[in-house]
């Protein structure tokens, strides 16, 4: 019986519900419920860009200028005149990247890479054979800006701290270093570009030999090596300062054997352009390495005035170096041409090949002792020499094998005032 | 789940579970306004379950759940009794084991003689098994569905659901099946 009542209670429990009239009620009470998005902040631009056709176009903008923006300025940097890119290069993009330079400094610096940049246009187009009059013209009259732009903005630049004469130092032996390039171009090129070639690197030294303040010591350095020899009682500071210069040489010169060691493994066999380009180099770091062991016997004997100028001699040589090889690098042949002059500059190694192969007279000349350290700068004729104050003497005595090459290689050479 | 869906899955559970769920709020709170209103929020929180596409495999488990914790949360306001007395004390075992009805309140409730029969005796029972067996007996609920509402073991729902029934049995004076 109990289970019988205790069954039937089961049963009049489960008969226990909300009446109809209830259950609507609260079924439309709960649908009515707001339910907040999750998508709110996705919901809210939504609405704001569809409604706002500017931002919309505005946000477009944005997306595709730093999507597209890189690509574009990838493409832009790596243009040559004739390019579709190269006017964006030279009109846009330089312009822009001038524009976040406020120091002299800064915009010495700058100037520097804007006429090396010319250089490498050229000797890209020269490498790829189309290096004609009109392109030669321009990209002649752009190096030139620049170079006046930096003779200008150098004078600004303090010449009571070091930062002036590494700038001019740094602006000379880039040249040197394209001239170089330009020989090891000039004997891989078709004879039809060589004078175009040639015309090139002589307008390039002529307008660096009329800018006098980029290429001559100026009185204050001078001045400042006066002050290291009066010094030079006081061994301590001038062995610092020494150490400090020569710390800052053996980085430039470790990087360079760097870059060397890791070009030279990305080699073909048939790339001799580039690997003309890795040997001038590694010729050139070594003639680095010798003027700073000369440099620090120097020093070590005494001799501080010598020590410092084999110091910044090595400098200059190895910035000569590591412009050698970081823009030579970039220079590619973009025609692919077959080589007709490989066989002929193979037959000359010496000369065409490694065109600083030179021996290199180090020792000091006696001619300006009065004027201490000022290395001055000596004209022959103008077509033999071109001024570069800071390379040390190089021994021109001519090769006997293919003459007339080294002939004009001669009238090119970069010498200084302490040669015979 | 799109709103449509979502709208056809809740007044399939709403007609199916409205019941169950207030009968059980009914029941724990011996009043019928708060019932309908723990009911109603139970649904809320359902529905905003469904549009934020939250995935519920037991809804029955689901709204027990919810409606348990409302209780809870109604007791703590009300504060004439103390929680433990009506849900334990709290102890993870004793999560389960609650008082099925205010024993002083539903006195209110016009049930019917049989209704109260079977709440009295129930009530007779120990606590771990009350719930149990008001789930097992009056919503039909499995015992795995028991298990997670009461945060147990499927497997100590079913011992718990077996010893209560002995035990029923032997108020009820009905001998059991097993002997």
């Amino acid at each position: 019986m109990k289970e019988k009542r205790f069954n039937k209670g089961i049963e009049d429990f489960k008969n226990i519900a909300l009446s109809e009239h209830e259950k609507e009620t609260i079924r439309r009470n709960v649908m009515a419920t707001p339910i907040p998005s999750p998508y709110n902040g996705l919901v809210i631009f939504h609405k704001i860009v569809q409604h706002n056709r500017k931002i919309l176009y505005a946000l477009s903008a944005v997306v595709f200028l730093s999507l597209g923006g890189k690509l574009f300025i990838y493409g832009a940097e790596k243009s040559v005149p004739g390019d579709l890119l190269y006017a964006s290069k030279i009109n846009i993009i330089e312009p822009l990247y001038g524009l976040l330079n406020n120091t002299p400094e800064e915009k010495a610096q700058f100037e520097i890479i804007k006429a090396t940049r010319r250089l490498v246009e050229a000797e890209t187009l020269a490498l790829s054979g189309k290096l004609n009059t009109n392109t030669k013209n321009d990209l002649e009259n752009k190096f030139k800006e620049s170079s006046q732009a930096f003779a200008t903005v150098i004078n600004e630049v303090s010449t009571s701290t070091m930062g002036n004469e590494q700038l001019k130092l740094e602006f000379n032996a880039k040249i040197n270093a394209h001239m170089r390039i330009m020989d090891i171009i000039e004997g891989q090129t078709p004879s039809s570009n060589k004078n175009e070639i040639n015309d090139f690197k002589q307008t390039i030294i002529q307008n660096v030999k009329q800018s006098p303040n980029i290429t001559e010591q100026t009185e204050s350095t001078s001045t400042t090596s006066k002050n290291i020899v009066s010094d030079s009682s006081s061994n301590k500071k001038s062995d610092k300062l020494f150490e400090g210069q020569a710390s800052a040489v053996k980085v430039i010169i470790k990087d360079v054997h760097n870059s060397i060691e890791k070009s030279k493994g990305n080699l073909g066999d048939s790339d001799k352009f580039h690997q003309a380009i890795i040997n001038d180099s590694s010729t050139t770091v070594k003639q680095a390495e010798q003027l700073l062991n000369q440099a620090d016997k120097h020093k070590q004997e005494g001799n501080y005035p010598e020590a410092f100028i084999d110091l910044k001699n090595s400098n200059s040589k190895g910035e000569e170096a590591k412009t050698s090889i970081e823009d030579g690098l970039k220079i590619k042949n973009t025609e692919a041409a077959t080589n007709t002059n490989t066989q002929s500059a193979t037959t000359t190694p010496n000369n065409v090949i490694n065109p600083t192969t030179p021996a290199i007279n180090n020792t000091p000349k006696t001619e300006n002792k009065e004027d201490t350290k000022v290395i001055k700068v000596e004209t022959k004729t103008e077509n033999n020499n071109v001024i570069n104050p800071t390379t040390p003497a190089i021994n021109n005595t001519p090769k006997t094998e293919n003459n007339r090459n080294e002939e004009r290689r001669q009238e090119n050479r970069i010498i200084d005032g302490r040669n015979d | 789940m799109e709103i449509k869906e979502a709208e056809k899955m809740f007044t399939e559970i709403y007609e199916r579970e409205s019941d169950s769920i207030f009968r059980y709020a009914f029941l724990r709170t011996s009043n019928r306004e708060q019932a309908l209103d723990i009911v109603q929020d139970t649904f809320i929180r359902l529905w905003k379950a469904l549009m934020t596409q939250k995935q519920i495999n037991h809804p029955k488990a689901f709204l027990f759940t919810i409606t348990r914790n409302l209780i809870i949360d109604w007791y703590r306001k009300k504060k004439s009794l103390s929680i433990e007395s009506v849900f334990g004390d709290g102890d993870d075992n004793d999560n389960s084991s609650s008082y099925l009805v205010d024993s002083t309140s539903y006195k209110r409730i016009q049930f019917s003689a049989e209704i109260r029969e079977v709440i009295d005796v129930i009530g007779e029972m120990e606590p771990q098994y009350q719930e149990i067996l008001y789930l097992r007996l009056i919503e039909d609920m499995l015992p795995q569905e028991i298990a997670k509402l009461l945060k147990i073991t499927p497997n100590l729902a079913s011992v718990r659901i077996t010893r209560g029934m002995d035990e029923l049995r032997k108020k009820l004076g009905v001998i059991s099946p097993s002997k």
